[in-house]
């Protein structure tokens, strides 16, 4: 072999080596997607570009021959390289099937098979000749048929491998904008080139400038490698994971323009990313101006509650604004982080109003409960002034009737005994007086003791009490009629003597006051109450005046009785008018809690 | 002066609203010839009418009644008719009552259930007062 070194040589070797260099690159990094086909690809450029350095240095048309041959490894595997890289790198590598592969690279063999045996056949070439024309010493070649078929196969790769990137790349991954351009720029600067070369317009005669434009591609794909760090972000990740996500992700400049955005972000904002992009992000949002220039000044992130729109359709959102950081340290923008939490703050909000009402609840019960205690207090008192006023009205009673009777008898026996001293005679009939005293003194004993606590009521209950009263009475010479619907049954004790006290102090009033013998008692049961009335036909009274006009005596049993009724969670009513008799309606509610003491008297 | 031909017998008024004890607050006083049940009042209202009208020598006077009270009637009678005794007869047993009917001008405060020498002492008692007040 002679050989006859060219600049070109070296720009090609150059090439060459930093092909190699990203091969290593990729291969380093090859459990990321793509990474492995793109090692695959820029190995094929790697040895297009070396076996054309050869090539051109080849000073005979048997090394430059050789050269060209050796250089169709390279070229039948870029094609290949590029469409399973692409393939990857969209997230199609399930594709990449072994058949597959298989079958992608049946033609690209044949094409090697047939470089190799050209002499045999020139399906490849069909002439070969050296041309002095340029400035070094060139193989010119005429191509064969199979050329191309070889052509228009890879260009078809090409061609596909570069559609699944521009359409992935128009699908607005726009965070990941500059590294697809550099893919692109990577492809189609090798299409320019090979086109020129393929259609003759070199500008150094018979100069292949495609593996020239491979420099290119390297330096572009090494660009979006390192600076965009095609490899370390997936963008194909990142379309699932950040277009998918429910928080808005929003990325600033130094300048607080918007570079990217997410389909959440473009929600909450209202504002497509298209016309969002390159905005000032204060334009889109004036409310957060404040927000960014607090920032401005510091490292690390900062956490805020925001809200945008308005009620009712307003939403809150906890915003993360970080500083985005390269690799060296430098600030290169800023990260917005919106995560929406109307909901979360509504439900606090219905937890919040919830203990509200809650404890409005709970204020308003204890304000019934201390209500009712005041009630309770205020019945006790009346309970014990009514129970006071009863044992003045006894005292009173003892008094009026028993006292008086006695010192009546007293005085009758003293007047007698001064009158008679011993031996005088005696008149029949003189004690007459006195000993009627004390029989009525007995008699009214009894009365009062009957007053008191009949022993009717506690042996066979109220009805039969009343009627033991009721007939008393008829045998007084009273018209009094006694209608009751509980016959044999037995009332809960508490009751029964509320009740047998009311018919008591009532018909007491009756013969005191209503001038008047005809009275009606009815005892019934109305629902769950027990019900008392007794009724008479005589003079009637004010009920409004009558508790002023009436001295202790005669108020204290009614008031008393009123007090015991409502002790009961019963009511007691007066119904009367001047002129058309009386009545007393007494409802006591037969509770379960009383109902259940009706066994009390069993034993009694 | 008993048995004193020439002296009338004294007028005599009782005050109850106890028809029972106004019996036999005459039972009690029957055959006694120098005194004279003049009449009956059932109240302290009624017992001053009478005294006005009647123009008694004592009052027998009982303390609790309806409308007015014995010691309510004692100071009005006193102040009307100061020379008309007021003996207070209670069934209360009392130091209260006692210096309250004092205070009134009654004569004296005695028992119902008094003996019957008891009270017809107090009625001479006071009768021996007459014409001194």
């Amino acid at each position: 072999m002679h050989w006859q070194v060219t600049p070109y040589s070296y720009l090609l070797l150059v090439v060459a080596a930093m092909s190699a260099a990203l091969v290593f690159f990729a291969w380093r990094r090859r459990g990321t997607p793509g990474a492995e086909a793109l090692a695959l690809l820029m190995t094929g450029v790697c040895m297009w570009a070396a076996g054309y350095a050869l090539e051109l240095s080849g000073a005979d048309l048997p090394t430059k021959i050789f050269w060209a041959k050796a250089e169709y490894i390279g070229i039948a595997t870029v094609p290949v390289a590029w469409l399973a890289f692409a393939l990857q790198y969209t997230g199609r590598e399930e594709q990449l099937t072994h058949r597959n592969v298989a079958l992608l690279s049946a033609l690209p063999l044949v094409t090697l098979l047939l470089a190799g045996t050209n002499e045999a056949h020139g399906l490849v070439w069909s002439s070969t000749g050296l041309t002095e024309d340029g400035p070094f010493p060139a193989l010119e070649v005429a191509h064969g048929g199979w050329f191309w078929v070889h052509l228009s196969y890879s260009y078809l790769l090409l061609l596909v491998g570069t559609f699944l990137l521009i359409s992935m790349l128009t699908r607005s991954p726009n965070l990941y904008r500059k590294q697809n351009l550099g893919l692109l720029v990577a492809v189609s600067v090798p299409w320019v080139g090979n086109g020129i070369y393929v259609l003759g317009f070199s500008p150094v005669p018979n100069l292949d400038l495609t593996p020239f434009a491979f420099l290119l591609s390297g330096m572009a794909i090494a660009l979006s490698l390192f600076r965009f760090r095609l490899l370390d972000v997936v963008p194909v990740a990142r379309e699932s994971v950040i277009e998918g996500m429910a928080d808005g992700v929003v990325v600033l400049d130094l300048q607080d323009r918007v570079v990217d955005m997410n389909p959440a972000a473009e929600h909450f904002l209202g504002c497509s990313a298209r016309k969002a992009i390159g905005r000032g992000f204060t334009d889109l949002v004036p409310n957060w101006i404040g927000l960014i220039e607090y920032h401005h000044g510091r490292a690390g992130e900062i956490h805020k509650e925001v809200s945008l729109g308005k009620e009712p359709a307003r939403r809150d959102y906890e915003l993360t604004l970080s500083p985005v950081v390269d690799r060296k340290g430098h600030s290169t923008g800023r990260l917005i982080l919106l995560h929406d939490v109307t909901e979360r703050k509504r439900v606090e909000e219905e937890v919040r109003q919830l203990n509200a009402t809650l404890e409005k609840r709970v204020a308003d019960r204890t304000a019934q409960l201390a209500e009712r205690e005041r009630q309770l207090e205020d019945l006790v008192g009346r309970l014990i002034t009514a129970h006071e006023e009863e044992r003045r009205w006894l005292a009173y009673e003892v008094h009026d009737s028993l006292i008086q009777m006695v010192i009546a008898a007293q005085r009758y026996i003293q007047t007698f005994s001064d009158t008679h001293p011993p031996g005088s005679k005696v008149r029949p009939g003189d004690l007459d007086r006195p000993l009627e005293l004390i029989r009525q003194t007995v008699k009214e004993g009894r009365r009062m003791v009957k007053g008191l606590r009949p022993t009717t009521l506690d042996d066979f209950g109220l009805v039969t009490a009343v009627r033991q009263r009721v007939e008393e009475l008829q045998n007084e010479g009273w018209e009094i009629g006694y209608e009751e619907t509980f016959g044999e049954e037995r009332l809960p004790t508490e009751v029964e003597i509320t009740l047998f006290r009311v018919t008591q102090e009532a018909l007491n009033n009756v013969q005191k006051h209503a001038q008047t013998t005809a009275a009606c008692i009815a005892l019934t049961q109305r629902g769950r109450k027990v019900r008392l009335e007794v009724r008479d036909e005589g003079r009637g009274f004010d009920p409004s005046a009558v508790w002023a006009e009436q001295g202790p005596v005669e108020r204290v049993g009614l008031s008393s009785m009123r007090e015991r009724v409502l002790l009961l969670g019963g009511e007691l009513e007066i119904r009367s008018k001047p002129g058309a008799g009386t009545s007393v309606v007494a409802e006591i509610p037969l509770s379960v809690t009383t109902e259940g003491r009706g066994a009390d008297h069993e034993g009694e | 002066m008993r048995g004193n031909e020439a002296v009338p017998p004294a007028r005599l008024l009782i005050v109850d609203d106890h028809a029972l004890m106004r019996e036999t607050t005459q039972v009690m006083l029957e055959g006694e010839p120098d005194l004279e049940v003049v009449g009956e009042a059932v109240n302290g209202r009624h017992a001053l009418d009478l005294c006005r009208q009647l123009r008694p020598d004592v009052v027998l006077m009982d303390v609790r009644m309806p409308e007015m009270d014995g010691l309510t009637a004692t100071r009005a009678i006193k102040k009307e008719m100061p020379t008309i005794r007021v003996l207070l007869v209670s069934a209360y047993e009392s130091e209260d009552y006692r210096r309250e009917a004092a205070s009134a001008g009654a004569t004296d405060y005695i028992l119902k259930d008094a003996e019957r020498h008891q009270l017809l002492e107090a009625v001479h008692a006071a009768l021996g007062q007459r014409g001194e007040g």
